[in-house]
């Protein structure tokens, strides 16, 4: 079996790589949401003047509109662009009776009831 | 006036029952069809999985409607209402969090249970630490975190059922004749007839077409309450926008409001009376003002009746403390212009005894358009800094680890249709969260006073909105969007639960020769045990049932994420460590809840760094987990090599 080679002579699992490094890319994405939305919220919408009225874009306050609906769009954007274009789309393989694999196979009395 | 048109009266309040019944028979004639397909695949796989096989709308609506339940449509309203504009920052992270939520662990995880044949959370995760103990522990936090919200959903759904209902003649007359009947029940007697009645009606509902009909059953019926949720926000949404003259008519009239004052008052007739009178609540009062105010205008937030040859009205709802009521006065003179107070039959005046001014934002004109937003009890306002970080973080956190999600990760056809429906979900949120926000924050311009029953906002607006463009009947497809949301979280919890019992004790543990004829028994069954077991929980649901309910959701995620996300990226990871992340993280969350508890001397958490105790915790669950993994050697190389080589 392959397991007795050691891991480095072995290939990754495609999905696994492209899935992993997918992962590490959204949650930067994530976190460039954050740095924007928060910061950016907190100082153009907290402690403003009360005798100033709050400036609005079309209606929404501005600290709203450029804090939250900005970069949501620029998120749906970028959401988009990496579903459509970027992210891999591996076969993910046969589903397989769970009696089969290989995780289950050292454990006697294991068994399925069907799933096809 | 004859009984018929009585009947027909409100149309606004009939729709909601037209279109509760219409939307119920759908759902059934849903799980009939999908029942009948049962019959033809691998019952279990189909039954928790609908087989792998779900397509893109599919896929998008059940795992967006699942994600979005009763919260998004009664309790998010309702918070926007009371703090405004501020919501759309504290839901700020909704921006990214399908690709978060989905496209984080969605592919890998479908393949890991492709490979193994999982159909359930802990399958996944027996299989690939290959350690069915930590399957069984995953099972059991699962039943135990599921079975409180289910309870609360329960709860939730025919609380909501009731509000939209309760207007409505047939309803008031059934809801009479049953208290009658059930008065002399023990447990369930004590129990106001509404609830009851609601409850199960909204249960026999949801348990009948969730056992018959299974997964599929549940997608098709979430694919039809995504369309009608989507449908509503967006009627609404117009009908907002166009009754109020544009955002910048409304952010004008924003700009001038105040928070309202709560007061303690005695209400008096000027002389007994001579019959008894009801003070409803939600009634009107005005009386002249003092000095340059012209006049004050307050609300009753609780039902109160002045006795045969008495003067004092004294309270019939809430607690009796020397006849104070409880009152809401306006404070915006612009809203107070507005407000048409209807005289009462008897003419009663307010005697002031005790003020309760908002912490933050008292007398502050514009406080609705700015963070951190109006707060009753904390002087820090409703969202201060510490909280939004910790809730833009939360919401993602949260659903990365939420069984509903996962589950659904797992039951996608092909990875291109994973794709399409992250951005059908990106799309579909976008279109349903920030109109919520607009709606909202205008239904403080035509709704004043609703702090006393913020609830019901929903409801409210819809039925306002769809009278004011003369189109009464749309109410009712409005409204239904708030009980396709709870149905549409509710069946799905109802299948893991029921899941985790039938597959992952029963099948595993107990008796893995099982023929499919007895499986199949046994999950009807099961499923139908567990949701009459949640609605005897919801007759007479524990204290502090809510708080358990926002806690078990944490605790789900806490959970879960670190041991899942771990285990299908690192190799190295196994049994041990996906052990420690899962109970350290557990602990943790479980002392900052019990360390508030103690400290505040109520049911809410310890904000260590003013951050919700979800974030220490998996910040202890990481490190636990990837320093426990180091103790113990790496998971059987047999399963490695099938899950993460070639």
């Amino acid at each position: 079996m392959s397991h007795a080679k050691p891991n480095a002579q072995k290939q990754l699992d495609p999905v696994l790589v492209h899935a992993r490094r997918e992962a590490i890319i959204i949650m930067a994405a994530f976190v460039v949401c954050m740095a924007w939305s928060v910061p950016w919220c907190y100082m153009h919408g907290y402690g403003l003047p009360a005798d100033e009225p709050v400036q609005t874009v079309f209606g929404v306050p501005s600290w709203i509109f450029y804090g939250v609906i900005i970069p949501w769009i620029l998120a749906n954007i970028f959401s988009i662009w990496f579903c459509m274009f970027y992210m891999a789309l591996d076969p993910l393989g046969e589903d397989q009776p769970d009696g089969d694999s290989v995780a289950c196979d050292a454990k006697p009395g294991h068994d399925d009831g069907g799933v096809a | 006036m004859d009984g018929s048109i009585v009947l027909f009266a409100d149309a606004g309040a009939n729709s909601a029952l037209v279109s509760f019944m219409v939307y119920t028979f759908l759902v059934l004639l849903i799980a009939v069809f999908a029942g009948r397909l049962l019959s033809e695949k691998g019952f279990l796989g189909e039954y928790f999985l609908g087989s792998r096989g779900l397509g893109m709308w599919a896929f998008a609506m059940t795992f967006a409607a699942t994600s979005a339940s009763g919260g998004s449509f009664m309790g998010f309203p309702s918070l926007i209402y009371t703090y405004g504009w501020v919501l759309a920052f504290w839901i700020g992270s909704y921006m990214i969090f399908p690709l978060v939520t989905m496209a984080v662990l969605g592919k890998r995880l479908n393949q890991i249970a492709r490979k193994t044949g999982a159909i359930t959370v802990p399958d996944v995760i027996s299989d690939r630490f290959d350690s069915p103990k930590l399957g069984a522990l995953t099972t059991l936090l699962i039943v135990v975190f599921m079975s409180a919200f289910l309870i609360g959903q329960f709860k939730a759904g025919s609380l909501i059922l009731q509000t939209l209902l309760q207007d409505v003649p047939v309803y008031q007359a059934t809801v009479a004749g049953f208290g009658n009947w059930i008065g002399w029940l023990p447990l369930v007697g004590v129990q106001p007839p509404g609830y009851v009645l609601c409850l199960i009606v909204f249960a026999v509902a949801v348990i009948a077409y969730t056992s018959y009909g299974g997964f599929h059953a549940v997608v098709w019926t979430d694919v039809m309450q995504g369309i009608v949720m989507c449908v509503g926000v967006v009627l609404m949404f117009i009908l907002a926008l166009w009754q109020v003259g544009g955002l910048s008519a409304a952010a004008e009239k924003l700009e001038k409001m105040t928070p309202p004052v709560i007061h303690q008052a005695y209400v008096e007739a000027e002389e007994p009376v001579d019959e008894e009178f009801t003070i409803p609540f939600g009634t009107w009062i005005e009386q002249p003002g003092e000095e340059s105010q012209l006049r004050r205008v307050f609300r009753v937030a609780q039902a109160a009746a002045i006795a045969a040859g008495q003067r004092q009205a004294r309270p019939t709802q809430g607690g009796d403390v020397e006849g104070l009521i409880e009152v809401l006065e306006i404070t915006t003179p612009e809203e107070i212009a507005g407000i048409d107070v209807p005289p009462l039959k008897v003419p009663v005046r307010l005697r002031i005894a005790e003020t309760e001014k908002y912490a933050y934002g008292d007398g502050q004109p514009g406080v609705y358009m700015r963070g951190p937003g109006p707060s009753k009890d904390s002087a820090a306002g409703f969202l201060p800094l510490g909280l939004a970080i910790s809730f833009f973080l939360f919401w993602p956190m949260i659903g990365l680890g939420q069984p509903g999600n996962i589950v659904r990760l797992m039951a996608f056809n092909h990875a291109r249709t994973f794709a399409r429906a992250t951005v059908t979900v990106c799309i579909y949120y976008s279109a349903i969260y920030i109109p919520l926000v607009i709606i909202f924050v205008i239904a403080r311009i035509f709704l004043p006073g609703m702090e006393i029953e913020s609830d019901r906002i929903m409801p409210e607006m819809a039925v306002h909105l769809t009278r004011q463009a003369g189109m009464s009947w749309l109410a009712g497809i409005v409204v239904a969007a708030a009980f396709a949301a709870v149905m549409s979280t509710v069946d799905s919890f109802l299948l893991l639960i029921s899941s985790a019992v039938v597959r992952d004790v029963y099948q595993r543990h107990v008796n893995p020769d099982a023929p499919e004829k007895s499986l199949r028994r046994l999950t009807y069954i099961v499923t139908t045990v567990v949701g009459v077991a949640a609605v005897i929980g919801a007759l007479n649901p524990p204290q502090y049932l809510q708080y358990i309910i926002v806690s078990a959701a944490g605790g789900m995620g806490v959970v879960l994420l670190i041991p899942i996300a771990l285990g299908l990226y690192w190799e190295r990871f196994n049994a041990l460590g996906a052990t420690a992340a899962m109970l350290g993280g557990l602990v943790v969350y479980s002392a900052l809840w019990v360390t508030g508890f103690v400290t505040y001397g109520s049911f809410k958490p310890y904000l260590l760094f003013h951050c919700d105790p979800i974030i220490p915790a998996l910040v202890v669950s990481l490190l636990l987990g990837i320093g426990a993994t180091y103790l113990a050697p790496p998971t059987r190389q047999a399963v490695i090599d099938k899950l993460f080589y070639k």
